[in-house]
């Protein structure tokens, strides 16, 4: 996924031609990249394929209602396509979409909740929709009883939006820290803490239950 | 290492993120430290369940892509109507910073503008500034004229405002000292008013130093006693006193023109400056001088000084202005 994404996109100021061909070459989205940015919609939606899926999961994630979350993703894509010229090529492109997704999302979530709108205990909708939705075999059958996934669930509620966000990213969209660290917009060592801090919390949540959940994961 | 510094590098331990080094350090810390094993035992337990619920990326419906296309070149034609295609590229688009500089200068014209009158008459005074105004203004007897008239019942209303208008110079010491509570000026003692002195006094040459005077530049020596130094300008309103003697211009010139002149002005005179001046027929003055003289350099720097509070008056004030209406 991240492979994907080359690195350095965009024209640096004072560089020249020949290196920037030269890292046009060496990443796929350069090219892509540099023709957005003279306007040319058919090159940023080929950019959109290519990130739509990571961009959706993260916001799926997130957003419980999968109306919410596809409105959202496609406004972190218009979002990107009205301020690609502003792109300078300082991080990867993949990384910079990532973080307006990661601030689109947030934002989405606080203007939810102000509303009153967003019910992460429905069973039926939000993180456990794309946590346990699938199925399939081995272990997953047993640890996503309805009593394990109520469980789980609700104690992924109950995390703070940054706590969750980390969470979803390290271990449900396997983001190393360093790459969560420049989507936060914060340090590495604030992410470890987060996720320090978020598998405390959620032992203590899950309580007794834990250890049974856990032993059925082992098993 | 103690307890606090390997609490942060527990999970790091267990996602296999730590040096060698440091993560031998660790496990001998763990070795011997059995609340941060345990707690590093929770830390592996419950990365293990999260990792066990996860699930592949969801995906979005199948029309999302098309919907979004179809988004971006709405956005894109709504772009091509705002900003034709030779500025939409490299010229960057204006900014809030752009538009924010945009209405801070209109805000600084509309403050300049709202005080220029003010500042063009000479009119414009602070809150809390001191009366150190050593012109005032008149009435003009001219009444004929709407601006003049105005200007006068302007003058009448706030006797401290000043004005190129009916200047008037006075040297009654309780007066002055009426009109100057602050007392910024120096105030001499004057005589009793003698219409003899008054008619043979030097006052052609006190009448052309007026405008110099009145915008504050320094008094050179040259063609000027000491009593004519000395003179403390001041703007009072009309003078309808009884008996207070008052004298046209022309008498005035014509005393002074007889050879017949006085050393020294003990009597308030009033009259009309000649046009040649600048003030133009209708400016009534009057005029005081002090018997005591002083030094050329005493009367620049008062001069200066004055000038100088005039300007700070003027930039306080535009100061304070500015300030309410960012604060606003």
């Amino acid at each position: 996924m991240q492979a994907e994404s080359a690195a350095g996109i965009g024209r640096l100021p004072g560089q020249t031609t020949e290196s920037f061909r030269t890292r046009t070459t060496d990443n796929p989205d350069a090219l892509l990249v540099q023709k957005a940015q003279e306007g040319d919609v058919d090159a940023f939606e080929r950019l959109v394929e290519r990130y739509e899926r990571t961009v959706y999961a993260i916001v799926a994630r997130m957003i419980p209602s999968r109306d919410d979350a596809e409105d959202l993703a496609q406004e972190v894509f218009l979002q990107a396509w009205k301020s690609i010229r502003r792109f300078r090529g300082d991080a990867q492109f993949g990384t910079w979409l990532h973080t307006i997704t990661v601030n689109a999302t947030l934002k989405r979530i606080q203007w939810l909740k102000r509303r009153d709108a967003l019910s992460l205990d429905d069973p039926e909708l939000g993180l456990w929709e794309h946590v346990a939705d699938d199925s399939g075999n081995g272990p997953l059958d047993v640890a996503c009883s309805a009593e394990a996934r109520q469980a789980v669930q609700k104690a992924l509620a109950k995390l703070s939006d940054n706590h969750r966000m980390a969470v979803v990213l390290h271990y449900f969209e396997d983001y190393s820290c360093d790459e969560i660290a420049a989507m936060m917009q914060c340090s590495v060592g604030t992410v470890w803490s987060r996720l320090h801090y978020a598998c405390k919390k959620l032992k203590a949540d899950l309580g007794t239950f834990q250890a049974s959940l856990a032993e059925q994961v082992e098993t | 290492m103690n307890c606090s510094k390997a609490e942060k590098l527990l999970l790091r331990q267990a996602e296999g993120a730590l040096d060698e080094r440091t993560s031998s350090c660790l496990e001998q810390h763990l070795a011997a430290c059995e609340r941060c094993t345990q707690e590093m035992a929770d830390l592996r337990e419950m990365r293990g369940v999260l990792l066990s619920v996860r699930t592949p990326a969801p995906k979005p419906s199948v029309d999302f892509h098309s919907r979004l296309a179809a988004e971006l070149r709405k956005d894109t034609g709504r772009q091509a109507k705002r900003w034709p295609a030779i500025l939409s590229w490299p010229v960057p688009r204006p900014s809030w910073a752009l538009a924010t500089a945009g209405a801070a200068a209109l805000v600084a014209v509309a403050g300049y503008l709202h005080v220029l009158p003010e500042l063009q008459t000479g009119t414009y005074k602070t809150a809390g500034a001191p009366p150190a105004a050593t012109v005032r203004t008149a009435p003009s007897p001219d009444a004929t004229l709407p601006s003049v008239a105005s200007k006068r019942a302007a003058a009448e209303k706030s006797p401290q405002t000043s004005s190129a208008h009916g200047l008037r110079i006075d040297r009654n010491p309780e007066r002055s000292s009426a009109l100057h509570p602050g007392g910024t000026l120096k105030q001499r003692p004057a005589s009793p008013a003698l219409p003899e002195q008054a008619a043979t006094d030097k006052r052609p040459s006190v009448y052309t130093r007026l405008p110099e005077r009145i915008a504050g530049l320094p008094v050179s020596a040259s063609g000027m006693s000491a009593t004519e130094k000395d003179t403390t300008l001041e703007a009072v309103p009309e003078d309808t006193t009884p008996g207070r003697v008052t004298k046209p211009l022309s008498a005035m010139r014509g005393a002074a023109t007889g050879g017949s002149i006085a050393p020294m002005a003990a009597a308030p005179v009033t009259g009309s400056l000649p046009p040649s001046l600048g003030f133009g027929e209708d400016r009534a003055f009057h005029v005081a001088a002090n018997r005591e003289p002083e030094d050329d350099s005493r009367a620049s720097a008062r001069g200066i000084a004055e000038r100088a509070d005039a300007v700070q008056m003027v930039y306080g004030s535009i100061d304070a202005r500015a300030r309410a209406l960012f604060t606003y």
